[in-house]
This record gives structure tokens, sequence and C-alpha cells, in this order.
């Protein structure tokens, strides 16, 4: 169902549900000789072996999608394999494997958009699908043949052990090392459930304005969950990490961090409490509170909405929106986190884009579309879930900058109100710009100090409301390596997010009366 | 992609599982056709038309369990990749509820037409189609300056699948399915933008609905929200409208999950039987419904669906089991997940409800928020309006519900006649007392 703008930022359930594919095996044929899982770097000619296509076909493709009248035309290929195993019961039990191939053309004209994608790469399937995609433009145009020119990329991750190269049961003695150290933990523990995910995601993107670039982008996600029982009670909760790295990111302190987190963050329940319900003052802990960006004002600043004129924020770039010591950046090149891009998925540079700096709204997250519209420079965000899909303007990683204050006077600061910690999901209305997110673990805090902790509370506010009403902003920044996943019309892509110590002076917290 | 094509590939892996090592197997191929259409400002905004295709493998060595799936038929990479499944499944963990279905459980007749499939599916030309984004867009664009952008939507998509599996498992399924929608944004002079949207989907083309209702409904949503805010928090009785009312119902689904259940996450584990819900309440899974979004005959194992009743008056009477979970909890399997769930409908549609409501909140829209499946805790974002005096006085918007979902359930105060049927949750217009609202 594709009807509306609500955006939403979801972490829990992905490992489980939508993780899939068993890589450490799965050869593709077109690779003839190339062991991709062994090769630590693979040239464009790789890239084009394993699609089966050269630079002749692809601009030969390229020609006949534009060749109604389309103004631009980008044709992406993809070969993923994703794995999943996991832990239930004291047992590896299960296992997941999945491969993609295939290759998106599409057409834009204007701000229209044509698009085709094909499973089946070769030069007649290629060129069909320029047909359909072109069937956006009406007229014609002889277009001259495309040059393809490649050039240098950054390389802000890297997989040292590939992810295709790790045997089974090595990533098994991972689980089930994390198993026991989860279990040793405490004995209130009653069930565990433990994944492992690895992605492996070869790209190649050629567009009609001659670039032509490829690219490896590894995944690696770890989750564990617990149920713990106390004197008849029982409550769930868990913890997970997510890199782009190889399997080097399953180390010890990775291990001891999930182990230790799923538990606290479990036990502390049996003590929690809902706060009063209404208005209060909320302090968001460094880390994971980075969601309040990403929904309060991120998705209100992709560039599409604004080109509508369905955002909040559409008619508020270089004005003041907060005080001056709040600086927000969206930044794919934040070294091997789940939102780095070496480039986005139209071929164009990733960058750290700042939307707030010291308070002055700066710039919108573009796509090709949006960038021409507004005849600026693209920022990086063109971004898809797979070659299934048209790109649109998404974000990395979303954070904000350290500010003045320091967390124990913020804390100190506050009369009635909570400190949120873990989270679940959020979501926005773009064009009101109401936004929510769901606490998991937090704090009450009463006259300045902490009292008990709180869970299962939602909140909703404003995003410019809740912009301006930021007040005081620490030094202690921290970037979050969960599992986060972004959700915009229909398509999911990998993301993450960073916050201070912050405190908004006022938003609605859900909680009893 | 013929269905004989699918046979045979699927006899293909079958026979390649078998030969290397496997005691079990499922295959499962599909083909399908998609399309999506998109209207903005009076032209196409985004054309979009695909084919896809793939096939997905259950491997069972002994009691050890993989499953993988590929978007690659070609035989040479599908006999590759049966090969490194089996690999991986050997390296696993024995487990002994694992295995295929018992076949008793299988249906006996996989030709029953649900009426899901729309013979005309291939015959409908785009240029029909984009007309009727035109038009859905032209009639929910009205002649108000508050209005800032109109956008229309039609997307179709046909789908074809082939399940065999080793031990007898042989049924072919089609179905295709449209859906149309339009959102309206406006302005609001207290400086927001809301926006109001309506959809609806259909099994066959000409079983959409008029369009003059749903254009009406886009604008109607868009502009009642104009000046919009949030109220004091307090307990409100609730009146939660059918089209998002599966937000809350599906606090009492998920928990019914034999996942759930064996995995202590289900606040519902202990209560089979029990009287735990309000006594207007009663839910059945219903997988026979005529061109129904979630109807079939089988589950995704292959299990026969059956009308099950999920609440009676209240009274838990079944979780949904799956096969390899219901092994784990010694219960017979049933369904491994919701087909369509419907209720026992009451008297009132939603008119007739909120006149009859002194003083209360109407909830239109969920945003965000989450539950937890095991103690029942619950928090939403909300907006909606104000009933006072049987009337929709004010929008509301920026507050948060919050409670358990015990409580919530057994708060209910009226079901509606008035199911949603453009979903498989047919929820009806539900009236809930005493729910608990955080605002000023």
């Amino acid at each position: 169902m594709k009807i509306s703008r609500r955006e939403f930022l979801e972490k829990t359930g992905k490992g489980i549900v939508a993780a899939t594919l068993l890589p450490a095996f799965l050869k593709f044929e077109p690779l003839k000789n190339l062991d991709i899982g062994k090769q630590s770097f693979l040239s464009l000619k790789d890239y084009c072996d394993l699609f089966n296509v050269d630079e002749k076909i692809i601009s030969k493709a390229i020609s006949v999608a534009i060749d109604k009248g389309g103004d631009y035309c980008d044709i992406y290929f993809q070969f993923q394999t994703s794995s999943f195993i996991a832990m239930e019961d004291n047992r590896v039990n299960r296992a997941f494997g999945d491969v993609i191939l295939g290759a998106g053309i599409r057409v834009v004209i204007g701000d229209q958009t044509g698009y085709c994608y094909t499973e089946e790469i070769t030069k007649e399937t290629l060129i069909k699908a320029a047909q359909t995609a072109s069937e956006i433009a009406k007229g014609t145009k002889k277009s001259k043949p495309v040059k393809l020119k490649t050039s240098e990329k950054p390389s802000y991750y890297k997989a040292e052990i590939k992810l295709e190269d790790l045997s089974v049961d090595k990533r098994m003695n991972y689980l089930i090392n994390l198993n026991e150290k989860i279990l040793s933990l405490d004995k209130r523990i009653v069930k565990t459930n433990i994944g492992l995910s690895a992605e492996s995601n070869y790209i190649m993107v050629a567009t009609s304005e001659g670039k032509i670039l490829s690219d490896y982008q590894p995944m690696i996600y770890i989750n564990a969950r617990i149920t713990a029982e106390q004197n008849g009670k029982k409550e769930y909760n868990g913890a997970a990490l997510a890199k782009r790295a190889g399997f080097e990111a399953l180390n010890e302190d990775n291990l001891n961090f999930i182990a230790k987190e799923a538990v606290d963050r479990t036990m502390i329940l049996f003590d929690a409490i809902k706060p009063k319900a209404g208005e209060m003052e909320v302090v968001l802990a460094a880390g994971g509170s980075g969601i309040l960006l990403h929904e309060a004002i991120g998705h209100g600043m992709e560039a599409d909405f604004n080109r509508k004129g369905t955002s909040i924020f559409s008619d508020k770039i270089g004005k003041k929106v907060a005080e001056n010591f709040v600086s927000i950046v969206d930044d794919g090149t934040v070294e091997g986190s789940r939102g780095a891009i070496n480039f986005d998925d139209e071929g164009n540079e990733s960058q750290k884009t700042f939307l707030v700096e010291n308070g002055i709204l700066k710039s919108y997250m573009h796509d090709y579309i949006s960038a021409k519209y507004y005849k600026v420079k693209p920022t990086g965000n063109g971004r898809r879930e797979s070659f299934k899909y048209y790109p649109l303007p998404r974000m990395r990683n979303t954070y904000m900058l350290p500010g003045p204050h320091k967390k124990e006077e913020i804390i100190e600061s506050v009369k009635y109100g909570i400190l949120c910690e873990t989270f679940t999901n959020g979501q926005v209305l773009i064009g009101p710009g109401d936004f929510t997110f769901y606490v998991k673990n937090g704090y009450l805090i009463e006259n300045g100090k902490i009292t008990a902790p709180i869970k299962d509370v939602n909140i909703i506010g404003n995003g410019p409301k809740v912009l301006a009403d930021i007040s005081m902003v620490a030094d202690d920044f921290k970037f979050d390596d969960g599992t986060w996943t972004c959700g915009k019309d229909g398509q999911s892509v990998p993301v993450s997010l960073g916050m201070p110590t912050v405190k908004v002076n006022s938003i609605t917290v859900g909680g009893v009366n | 992609m013929k269905l004989e094509d699918k046979i045979k590939l699927a006899e293909f892996i079958l026979e390649n599982c078998k030969k290397n090592g496997a005691t079990e197997a499922s295959a499962t191929i599909y083909n399908g056709v998609e399309s999506e259409y998109e209207q903005r400002e009076y032209k196409l905004d985004k054309l979009s038309q695909a084919k896809t295709k793939g096939a997905k493998i259950e491997i069972y060595c002994g009691k050890k369990y993989a499953a993988a799936s590929t978007n690659d038929l070609r035989e040479k990479t599908l006999l590759s990749f049966v090969k490194d499944t089996i690999n991986v499944a050997k390296y696993l963990e024995e487990d002994e509820f694992r295995g295929l279905p018992d076949p008793k459980y299988y249906p006996k007749d996989t030709n029953v037409d649900l009426l899901i499939y729309d013979d005309n599916f291939s015959k409908i030309p785009s240029e029909k189609k984009i007309k009727l984004v035109e038009e859905l867009e032209n009639l929910a664009n009205k002649n108000d300056e508050r209005i800032i952008s109109v956008n229309s939507t039609y997307s179709d998509n046909e789908y074809e699948e082939y399940r065999a599996t080793t031990n007898g498992f042989s049924a072919s399924r089609k179905s295709s399915f449209y859906s149309i929608s339009v959102e309206v944004a406006c302005k609001d002079f207290k400086g927001g933008k809301p926006s109001g949207y309506s959809y609806a989907s259909s099994r066959k083309f000409n079983e959409l609905p008029d369009l003059r209702i749903l254009a009406e409904q886009a604008y109607k949503k868009a502009v009642g929200k104009i000046g919009q805010e949030k109220i004091n928090s307090g307990k409100y009785l609730t009146v939660v409208e059918n089209r998002v009312g599966a937000r809350l119902l599906n606090m009492i689904i998920s928990p019914l999950f034999a996942s759930n259940v064996q995995q202590k996450r289900s606040i519902f584990a202990d209560k089979l039987n029990q009287k735990i819900l309000s006594d207007k309440l009663t839910i059945y899974d219903d997988p026979h419904i005529p061109a129904g979004i979630g109807s079939r005959l089988y589950d995704s194992y292959g299990i026969e669906s059956k009308k099950m009743v999920l609440f009676e008056k209240g009274v838990l009477k079944n979780f949904y089991v799956d096969v390899y979970y219901g092994r784990k909890l010694g219960m017979e399997p049933n369904s491994a997940s919701p087909s369509n769930i419907v209720l026992e409908y009451g008297e009132k549609n939603l008119n007739e409800i909120i006149k009859s409501i002194d003083r209360g909140i109407f909830v239109d829209n969920f945003i965000g928020g989450n539950f937890n499946t095991l103690t029942g805790d619950f928090s939403f974002g909300i907006s909606g309006y104000l009933i006072e005096n049987g009337e929709l006085t004010k929008p509301i918007n920026e507050m948060n519900i919050t409670g358990n979902v015990i409580e919530l359930f057994k708060n209910i105060v009226e079901v509606g006649a008035d199911p949603y049927l453009y979903s498989s949750y047919r929820i009806p217009t539900i009236v809930y007392n005493d729910v608990d609202f955080s605002g000023l």
C-alpha cells in the first residue's frame, strides 16, 4: 500500500523477520573464474563480468532509455547475498539464505520518473527494460552515445574478513559463546534468541551523464533477545549491533557489549513504572536518542517533500530554528557505520551534510531530481532499497554535534521529567510535523535526581517546536550502532544516528492519568 | 513463466535435494507482474512496471534445517544453490521438532475458487490506468485555495506460485490485486500542512469503487484537520475509526502466535479457554471469504486453512499454531499466520455511534508507538477529533494513548457494524472506555 507520507524508523523485529540468507556458499554463475569471496579488491571490469555486461551494452541501453526525450537515465546493477543463522532454545537450529540479482533502469524527464527492472541481465533484457522505462516520455530525440568514465571513490568501510569467507561453524561458535555469556550474567533468564546476519551487496551504477561506479557494501548484524522471569512476572527485551564491516566485527568486545546490554535492559524492566501523562521536561541520553532528529527534522528535510511544498520545513531554509549550540548533520562518511555509503545509488559522492548549523536551517537532503529542481549540487542522499526501486532522498547517519553543557547539569536542571535511554521505533507526519518515538528504557527524574526506571512510553511532539525547545546540549556525543532501518514509500534502507545528552523543555509523554 | 515451467523447476529442485543428501524438502516457484502509476500536478509523476520471479526452498537433513531463496532460476545456478543450502543445513545442530508437516494436514481439494484472480488482468491497457489516476486527481483537487498538493496512485499486481514437497504436497495458486489511493495536503492557518488520504483495493479491476467517494474522503480528511491542537490529558471514551483499528487489534493477535507463546513472549500464554477480554468481542480467522485480501486454501507450509474462532465472547479459544512451534508445544497445527480477521459485528455505523456519545475522542490516525506482546503495555501517538454532544467539534493532534492491552479490550463498549473491507483485518468502528490520553 503506497498511500501516505507516513515515515517510520523501526528497530525491533527486523533481525528475525526480515533477515535472510547464507552467502558462504552462493557462487554466481556469470562470475566465471572470479571467486568474489577471495578477492580483496574488484575492478570495474570485474563488476562488468559479474553482471555479464560491457560498456557498449550499458551505453546502448542508456541511449534507448532516453531516446523518447528523457533528460536523464541511470542503471543500477545489483548482486546481493544475505545469510542469517539463529539460535533458539540453546541450539543453532536454523539458517536462511537469499540471493538477488538484477538491474533497474530509471528515466527522468523534468520531475517525472519512469522505471523498470529486470531479473535477467542480458543485452536484450536491458534494452527491453530501457524501452519500458522510457514510456514516461512521449517524444523522440536522437541522443549521442554516452561515453562512460569511472572515477576514484573514497572508502568509508571495508570487510577485513569478507562475509563470504567465514565458515558456518565459526559463525555458530560465535552464537554459542554469546548465548553462554548471556546466560552467565543472570539466573532469571528463561529464553534467549540470538541471530547473526551478513549481507554482501555488489553494486554498479551507470548514468547518462557518463558516470560509472562500482562498490562492495558489506553489512553485519548481531541481535540478542531475552525473556526473564522473577516472582512469576516476565519481561523481555534485547540488544543489537550493526556495522558495515566484515566478520572481524565478531570480536569479544562486541560479544560482551551485546550480552551486557541485552541483560541490563531486560532486568531493569522488573522495577520500571509509568510516568504521569502529559507535557514535561525530557532529557535524551547520548546515543540512540538521535531517533528524535531522524523523525523531528530528518524526514522533513528530505528534498522531495520540500520540492512538493508538503513539508513543515518547506519555507524555512536560512531561518533560525534552534539555539546557537544546535548543529545537526546527515553524514554518509562515518567509518564502518550502518548508514555509511561511498556514493549514493545515483552515483553521487557521499558527504557530511549540515541540516542545521549553529541554529540556522542550512540544507535539504537531495536526490538527482530535487538537486536539479533547486539548482544545487547533489548531497549524496539518493538511495534505494534494491534494484527493484527508484531512488529517493533518504537519510544516512543523522546526528547532533556536541554542545557546551554537562550531562550532570542537565539532569540537575529537571524538576519533573524523564530521561530516555533506549528506543524501538518512531514515525513522523511530514506536513503537520508531528513525530513520535517509542521509549523502551528510561528513568523518571524528580527534583534533579533520577528516581525510578520507566518503560514502554511513546513520546509525541512537533518537529519545529521541539527543535526550538532544545535548551541544553552536552559535550558527551555518542554514535549508536543499533540495527536502525528507515522506511519511506515502501522502501527500507539501513541508517544510523547519534546524539549527545540533550534537554528539551517540553514534550508530551505517554503515561497514566 | 507458465505453470508447467514452474512445476518442472520445482521437480528439478526436489530431485536434486534428494540426490544431494536432503531427507525432506519443499520448493516454491513464483512469478508476478506489477505496475505502479502516480499522478501529481496534472501529470504522471511516476510510472514503474516490472516482472518478478523467484524460488524458495526448505531443506531438512534428518532433523537439521535450512531455507533459502533466489531470483536466479537458471538450472545451473539453482543446482549450486540447492547444494550449498544442504551443506549449510548439515552444519547446524539437530532439532527434533523440524520436518515437513504430516500430509494429513494438507488440503484435499486445492481447486476451490476464492475469486481472487481477475482473468482480465493482462488486458487492461496502460492508458486506462493513466486515465484513472488523472480522474482521481481531478476529483480530489477541489476548488479550494487551502489545498497545497494532491497526488493519486494506482498499482496492480498478478502473482502465481507453485509449491511441492517431497511428502506429497503439490498445488498452485494465482491471484491479482488492484489498489488506488489519493492524498490531499492543505495549508493550516496555524502553520502546519495536514493531509488526508483515502485508499481502496480489489481483486478485480472492475470492482474498484467509485472514485468520487475516495476523492471526497481524502479532501474532507485533509481540511478537517485544519486548526488541530492538543487538549488536556485525561481518561476519555474513545471511538477508533475502522480503517485504522487494526493497529489496536494487532495487539491481541500477535500474542496468539505459537512462536510467541513457546518463546515466552506472549501475554496470553497460559490463558487458553479463559475469559480475558470483553464479552462484546468475538473474533474469527476466516480464510475463505470470497475475494478477501487474506483469503487462501493453505498456509505457507501447506496446512489446510479452516475458519477458526480466536476469541469467543472474550474467551481465548485458539492460538495460531504453525507446524514447528506446534510440535514444540504439543499442539495440532492450524495456521502459521492470520488470513482474514473478522469480528461478530454490532448494529451501528460510525455516524450513529458518534451521535450517541456526549463526550469522547474519535481517533482516525495512529502515529508511531508500540506495544509489548509479553506484558501488554502499549503507547501510541494519535490524532482525531473531540466529540461533544454527538458531534465532532474540534480536530486534535499530538497526543498519546497509553495503557495495557487486557484492560483496553476489557473496556470495549461497542463493536460497530461497519468493517473496513480493504484490509485482511476487517475491523469495524470500535468504542473503548476510559482510555488514558496524554496531551496538555
